[in-house]
């Protein structure tokens, strides 16, 4: 059960160990390929490990972001009711 | 045997830091370096696996997220997979971590090419407790998978039979495909259609391939649109296509590629992996927690870079004494077999004193790579970069500089080639250019060296630390400046994995220390050898100083000294001896005292004896003058000469002839120093030292440290060398003293006491002054152009020269 909240939220804004969902990626095709390809594509869910510096876990991948990147990642927050322990998969495609 | 072997070219490709190397160095026992970290292959190499009826010619390249390359090291990998050449492509696929390893794999079934999936880090999984079924995962992906764990060599054969088997057409191939959905696959088959109608047009790779990377914007695909015939049709057929697939979508179509590719690994991973119930342990994230805390992070980098050097020092001090004492007495033998003359020169100086004084620091440069080797199996390295980050952000550079910087300590070679792991050209010349101000390990012997001989060995430490943190402080600031002016541009965007800690084994510790020790000793015996004997050659010739006669007369005049305080002595005690036939020669200066003498010279003997043997005590326990043991060698020695001064008279006597003689074999030490010096002056290598030196005399260097540093152009290890070699010539006796103590001694003389501040500045001199003959090789090679190696050697050789004049500036506030 996830829920969303409104105004645009950056991942650098989200306190350690929050669930997100990356939703898009502003400044051009590189960072958002570089992303996809490390396992942030847009769509994907994560969790933050760490606030600063910025590391972020997704499936069983660790990524360290660069602040500068870090600012252009804007993301989704998502609620999780269940508490289960990681969210491993991406977003399905379709 | 007689039986041709069938050839076969595989290559290993998959995500970097799955273990491609250590399957490459498994299946052809190459000893190419393993890191835990992305990015530690840059180059492809290649090697050979015999099974029985096959020779595979095995070839491992660096590691990429993905075929569309962003940087020069993932160029490489997608060039050579796409080439055409290899028979067969190992997929190595790091099975604790499957879901993004298989985004790589998608791309790979695209190109339709013979693939064979290997699972590696099995182990890992199965500590997890996880299950893959791996019967299920082949079926999903259309191509063998084989389980294996490449440290362990656990189903090698398993997989090169797989290998072998794809290769010979053995194994049915079933075509599978990422399926992008109907809109994109609408697109795909139109793009595709046109290629197939135009057969000529080829930019790489299966024509549904190309279609994708156009679709999806690769801007190296649509670059190469431009140079074709019927670009501009493809290219409008594209645009079209585009457009449409974005309208459709309501978003940029890349992403929806991505989506796919993704959800076709989620789905494979879905079928066919049992994940344990229980949780994961984080014990890598907790791990961070610590390494990389904000505020706790970065002293604790530098505490681990202190460690470092400590323990290359510590540690390698006593081994290094052997060795030395080792080389001292193989000197003493040399010296003893051959006769005195060019041939023992060139063994006992150039040889011995050239090379062993290389050699000794072997156990140096293993402790430094142990210790590095560690640092960068554990996983260490990619923290350290990411902890640098936030400091380098704000000169303008990112983390991902900082991991070349790191393994130049250990070579700068394979540092600016590590330059290729990064995105932008500019960040590349930046760190490619800075890379050599991190000081390597052929450096490391002159530090010690020199720290050794003029500093406390309690700091010793400590302050080649600072050697190198004077270097990191530079390259830093160096960027900041490069980037800020000719290298102006944007950044990159800074993401990296950071792969899980694990502690290092120590087969692949001992193995990476054990070969650089051994390129260190092979370097030694080739090249340094080879630049030894040239050198020793620049030094022996003339045989004599300018005026020989000159020498001559002071040793006779210190002859004649001695003889004259003999017959004083031999008159007091109203002794005698023959006159007759009586010329004493610099060999042979004793008066000829007669038999009845002999008493005397007993007791001289004995005197001299009691002297030694304090010295000696003195000097092995390293007793400081005024500490209670040194007022108890003190004592000794009185005892032994009160026991043995029951003649008064004659005791006097023995006492100042053994004065006399200790006085006069020091004269003619001297005189021989002071001869050796002469000549060597009028050498070839003497008169461009003191050419040289004129250039160097700011910063309070000598003829013979300006002729070494000059020489250390073609290897640094080679200053180490030539001043072992200049100031082992001008010694009488070879094994008396160490090339330390001669080093203090002589720069102490020169400068009042100062020696420590010449050391100092020559240190950091060391550090920064043009990079070898080797780096300069690799900066051609890696920036394609001349400029930018005349522009390091300009640089840096001014920058050393300022930066240690300003050394020498400061220290000399303290002299
Ligand atoms: N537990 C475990 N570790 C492994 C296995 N194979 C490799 N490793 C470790 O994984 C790390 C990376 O190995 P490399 O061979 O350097 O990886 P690579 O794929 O060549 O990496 P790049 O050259 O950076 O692309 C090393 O620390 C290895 O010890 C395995 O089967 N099991
Ligand atoms: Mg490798």
């Amino acid at each position: 059960m996830t829920t969303q909240t409104d105004s645009t939220l950056y991942i650098d804004q989200l306190p350690a160990d929050t669930e997100f969902e990356v939703t898009h990626v502003r400044g051009g095709r590189r960072a958002k390929q570089r992303l996809a390809e490390l396992g942030l594509p847009i769509g994907s869910r994560a969790r933050i490990v760490e606030r600063y510096p910025l590391i972020v876990s997704v499936g069983e991948t660790r990524l360290a972001l660069g602040r500068g990147l870090a600012s252009k990642v804007v993301v989704r927050l998502l609620v999780d009711d269940s508490h289960s322990a990681t969210s491993e998969a991406p977003v399905e495609n379709g | 045997m007689a039986e041709q072997r069938k050839k076969l070219k595989v290559a290993i490709t998959g995500n970097p830091n799955c273990g491609k190397t250590v399957l490459f160095n498994e299946l052809t026992g190459g000893r190419q370096h393993v890191g835990n970290w992305p990015g530690v292959t840059v180059e492809q190499r290649s090697g050979t696996h015999r099974v029985d009826g096959h020779e595979l010619e095995v070839v491992d390249l660096p590691g990429t997220y993905s075929l569309s390359p962003l940087t020069p090291d993932q160029m490489v990998a997608r060039d050579y997979i796409v080439s055409d050449e290899p028979d067969v492509i190992i997929n190595i696929v790091d099975a604790s971590n499957l879901e993004r390893n298989l985004f790589l794999t998608s791309q790979l079934l695209e190109l339709e090419l013979p693939l064979v999936i290997a699972l590696n880090m099995m182990d890992v999984v199965e500590a997890r407790g996880d299950k893959i079924d791996t019967e299920q995962l082949s079926q999903l992906l259309g191509c063998p998978v084989v389980p294996i764990v490449a440290t362990k060599r656990r189903n090698l054969d398993g997989l090169i039979e797989s290998v072998i088997a794809v290769a010979e057409g053995k194994t049915k191939h079933k075509q599978v495909r990422v399926n992008y959905g109907k809109d994109l696959e609408r697109s795909i088959a139109t793009v595709s259609t046109w290629l197939e109608e135009h057969e000529t047009v080829s930019l790489g790779g299966s024509r549904r391939w190309q279609a994708i990377r156009l679709l999806e914007g690769d801007p190296e695909y649509l670059q190469k649109l431009e140079e074709l015939e019927d670009g501009e049709e493809l290219k409008g057929l594209v645009a079209a296509e585009y457009a449409r697939m974005e309208s459709l979508l309501g978003e940029e179509p890349e992403n929806h590629f991505n989506e796919a590719a993704y959800g076709f690994a989620a789905g494979a991973i879905r079928e066919t992996i049992r994940r344990n119930a229980l949780g994961r342990a984080k014990t890598t994230e907790k791990i961070d927690r610590v390494l990389t805390h904000r505020i706790w992070g970065l002293p604790i980098f530098g505490l681990l870079m202190w460690l470092t050097f400590e323990v290359t020092f510590t540690l390698g001090a006593p081994f290094m004494g052997w060795i030395e004492e080792g080389f001292g007495w193989l000197a003493g033998l040399a010296a003893s077999i051959i006769p005195e003359g060019l041939l023992q020169s060139l063994v006992v100086d150039g040889i011995i004193g050239g090379v062993g004084g290389v050699l000794v620091f072997v156990p140096n440069i293993l402790f430094l790579f142990l210790m590095i080797s560690i640092l960068e199996d554990s996983g260490y390295m990619a923290r350290a970069a990411f902890v640098m980050d936030r400091f380098m952000h704000k000169l303008g550079l990112h983390g991902k500089n900082f991991i070349p910087m790191v393994i130049g300590f250990g070579c700068t070679v394979p540092a600016v080639m590590a330059a290729r792991t990064l995105e932008n050209p500019k960040d590349r010349l930046v760190t490619i250019l800075t890379v050599p101000l991190m000081s390597c390990g052929a450096r490391l012997p002159v530090y010690i060296l020199l720290v050794g001989a003029f500093f406390p060995a309690a700091y010793a430490g400590t302050i080649i630390f600072g050697i190198y943190l004077l270097g990191i402080v530079l390259a830093v600031v160096m960027a900041k400046l490069l980037r800020g002016t000719i290298l102006k541009g944007d950044r990159d965007p800074f993401v990296m994995e950071l792969p899980s800690y694990h502690i290092p084994t120590v087969k692949a510790v001992l193995l990476h220390a054990g070969q650089r020790g051994w390129l260190y000793m092979r370097k030694a015996g080739t090249i340094i050898l080879f630049a030894m004997v040239i050198i020793w050659a620049l030094t022996a010739f003339p045989g004599e100083p300018e005026n020989p006669a000159a020498f001559e007369e002071m040793r006779l005049t210190s002859v004649a000294e001695f003889t004259e305080t003999q017959e004083e002595i031999a008159f007091g005690l109203g002794l005698s001896y023959a006159v007759e036939d009586f010329a004493p020669t610099v060999e042979a200066p004793y008066i000829p005292w007669l038999a009845e003498n002999a008493g005397l010279l007993t007791l001289t003997e004995g005197v001299g004896d009691a002297h030694e043997d304090f010295s000696a005590t003195v000097e092995d326990d390293e007793l400081a003058e005024g500490s209670a043991d040194y007022a108890t060698a003190e004592n000794e020695l009185e005892e032994s000469l009160t026991a043995l001064s029951a003649d008064e008279s004659l005791y006097t006597a023995a006492s100042q002839l053994y004065e006399a003689e200790s006085r006069y074999t020091t004269e003619l030490a001297m005189i021989g120093a002071a001869e050796e010096s002469a000549r060597l002056k009028v050498t070839p290598l003497g008169y461009i030292g003191r050419g040289l030196s004129y250039v160097f005399y700011p910063l309070g260097f000598d003829w013979k440290v300006s002729s070494a540093l000059v020489a250390g152009f073609a290897a640094k290890e080679i200053v180490v060398g030539t001043l072992g070699i200049l100031y082992s010539i001008g010694e009488v006796d070879e094994s008396s003293s160490e090339l330390q103590e001669r080093i203090s001694a002589e720069l102490n003389e020169q400068s009042d006491g100062g020696g420590w501040l010449t050391a100092l500045t020559l240190m950091v001199f060391v550090l920064i002054y043009v990079p070898c003959v080797a780096v300069l090789a690799v900066i051609k090679r890696e920036t394609g152009s001349w400029k930018w190696v005349g522009f390091s050697i300009l640089y840096l050789t001014g920058l050393a020269y300022a930066v240690a004049g300003l050394t020498r500036l400061i220290g000399s506030l303290w002299l």
